[in-house]
């Protein structure tokens, strides 16, 4: 609960930034640089005099945009790739299952930075990026999930009734293996907010001025000793929300596990 | 809603034909040996079944019995041998024919938990087959299902998880029943359930076969619900059939020794007799299918051998499984058992 209630206010953040937001985030007054918290600005300025709080509700926006479209882009896939691997087994698994392992072989940030080179920087790319780095580790839980799946009998129930196999695969495979999967997705969001802010903070992704938490936090870390607030206010924040993403993962395992309903 | 292959069929055919079905598996072997590593599950089994006809199967558990059940329904396709449905050999046909071929004949899984999809309500569960053979009015067949086996229509909104074994049995011979099949190949129908619940179970079949004219492929270890209600009983050792024939005969005039040995293991529900009973233990376990036996595939755990000295034949020739068309068994010694 707890954490859908986070999840939802970060969402109502991202969503209605322009509304909530005090100043305009890309505001520059050098007179008033790295001022402390105060009425007119609750979370003090940057370096370049613009208001925290504003950037930091922009950042939502730029953020969760990023990490929720590229873990829906990487499940997608992976699913995809993960329970045909698994459910037909053999050749398919073989060939679908030493790509991830080719994938997962490059360090993500190279491989991001490698695609990010290749496509040029902007939101959605980055989102593509990303969500292409997480491919291999949704693919590898759908496989190992749809194994268990698959020995189950009513699998064996439904070709018995002549359901097709992409019939199983929609209709008892993916509903089964759900529950372990939302719970990576919920772990990925936070990890994609992360890559999110390292490409950013290469140039490679999120261009300055548009905020992002990353790319906040990034910079922030050049003042860390004379104004710490700059990036213990954004991480705090990222923190909150990270940390309410993984307890709505937890609830919604719950929820989609029929044998927990009420 | 008979199967398509009903008018083309000969008169006399039987429901099922089961002709030499073999199957393997192979076995986790290094590169370099596999193939020649494997497991025959199924060795080689033939039988047919009558419109109309329960045929029970039993045998102890590793001789073999869900893999073939897996190969009848094609849900596994044999590695010898065919499988005749209606006169059609399963492995001729298309994916469509075989789609419409499946209506004919369905299956009763042992687990009744894991044979339903647990995210699924039970009126999706029933309603499956319906949809994928697109049969309309789907939700009065459902509860007309539900009906039949004795549940109440509403427990269609329910899921797995809130009934109990018994009930979910009920719901998966609903399933099998929902495409009016003609043969119903029920594995181990009731093993899973407590004691109390498996009578129920087994008058309900019971029950459905009378009223819908159903042939039944009962697959059992419980000798007592097989004597009650099967018409043909073959017994099965280490994936191939030691002995066949009519109930009286099988049950009464046993001629396997492993036969035997099975009945003796039945208990008598009268005290004097079930003290004075003649128990016939075999000793071990059933060989494992990966460990080739020559001569008599039952030899290594045979009393009768024993009793007659250990005759050469019974490890150097396999006994062919001969005799009426009522009674065959496949034992050197099988006139030695009678007495």
């Amino acid at each position: 609960m707890a954490g859908l209630l986070i999840a939802i206010a970060a969402i109502g953040i991202g969503l209605f930034a322009n509304i909530l937001a005090p100043h305009d985030y890309a505001a520059v007054d050098v007179t008033q640089r790295f001022l402390p918290p105060s009425l007119g600005h609750p979370f003090g300025t940057d370096e370049f005099g613009r208001d925290l709080l504003s950037r930091v509700i922009f950042g939502a926006r730029t953020s969760l945009i990023v990490a929720l479209s590229s873990t829906l882009v990487g499940a997608t896939l992976g699913v995809v790739l993960g329970v045909t691997a698994g459910y037909f087994g053999r050749a398919s698994d073989e060939a679908i299952m030493r790509l991830m392992d080719i994938m997962l072989a490059f360090p993500s940030i190279v491989l991001g930075i490698a695609l990010a080179t290749v496509l040029g920087p902007s939101i959605s790319n980055l989102a593509l990026i990303i969500g292409f780095i997480q491919i291999p580790a949704f693919a590898r839980v759908a496989r190992s999930s749809t194994l268990v799946v698959k020995a189950q009998e009513y699998v064996v129930a439904a070709r018995t009734l002549g359901q097709s196999n992409a019939g199983i695969m929609i209709r008892h495979v993916v509903p089964n293996i759900l529950g372990p999967l939302v719970v990576l997705a919920s772990l990925t969001v936070p990890g994609a907010i992360v890559t999110e802010a390292a490409l950013s903070f290469l140039g490679l992704g999120v261009q300055p001025p548009t905020p992002s938490w990353g790319n906040l936090v990034f910079d922030g870390t050049r003042f860390i000793y004379s104004y710490p607030l700059l990036v213990a206010l954004p991480g705090i924040v990222l923190s909150i929300a990270v940390l309410g993403f993984n307890l709505l993962g937890d609830g919604l395992r719950d929820v989609l596990d029929p044998r927990s309903r009420r | 809603m008979l199967p398509v292959s009903e008018e083309k069929a000969p008169v006399r055919a039987p429901l099922l034909e089961v002709r030499n079905l073999t199957v393997r598996f192979p076995l986790r072997a290094p590169v370099f040996a596999r193939g020649r590593h494997q497991i025959t599950a199924v060795d080689g089994v033939s039988f047919s079944i009558h419109r109309g006809e329960v045929f029970a199967l039993v045998g102890e558990s590793g001789s073999g019995k869900t893999s073939l059940a897996r190969a009848i329904v094609w849900v596994r396709r044999p590695d010898g041998g065919s499988v005749l449905f209606n006169g059609v050999d399963l492995a001729t046909l298309n994916g469509k024919q075989l789609r419409m071929s499946r209506r004919g004949f369905q299956m009763v899984f042992q687990d009744p938990y894991s044979s339903l999809d647990p995210h699924q309500t039970i009126g999706r569960i029933l309603s499956e087959p319906l949809r994928v053979h697109r049969v309309s009015n789907v939700r009065s067949r459902v509860y007309e299902l539900l009906t039949l086996v004795g549940l109440e229509p509403a427990f269609a909104a329910r899921f797995p998880h809130e009934f109990s074994g018994g009930q979910l049995q009920r719901v998966g011979i609903a399933r099998a029943l929902a495409l009016k099949p003609a043969l119903l190949v029920c594995d181990e129908p009731v093993s899973a359930l407590d004691v109390s619940i498996r009578a129920q179970v087994i008058n309900l079949l019971i029950r459905l076969q009378r009223e819908l004219g159903l042939s039944y492929l009962l697959i059992a270890h419980d000798l007592g619900i097989v004597r009650q209600i099967a018409d043909v009983t073959a017994v099965m050792y280490l994936g191939k059939i030691v002995e066949i024939g009519t109930n009286d005969n099988v049950f009464n005039h046993s001629g396997h020794p492993y036969t035997v040995a099975l009945m003796s293991a039945v208990p008598v529900p009268n005290v004097t007799v079930e003290r004075n009973r003649k128990r016939i233990i075999l000793v071990g376990e059933i060989p494992s299918p990966g460990v080739t036996i020559t001569g008599c595939r039952f030899h290594t755990r045979c009393w009768l051998r024993t009793r007659l000295g250990d005759p050469e034949i019974c490890t150097s020739v396999e006994p062919p499984l001969e005799g009426r068309v009522d009674h065959s068994i496949a034992c050197h010694f099988t006139g030695e058992v009678m007495r």
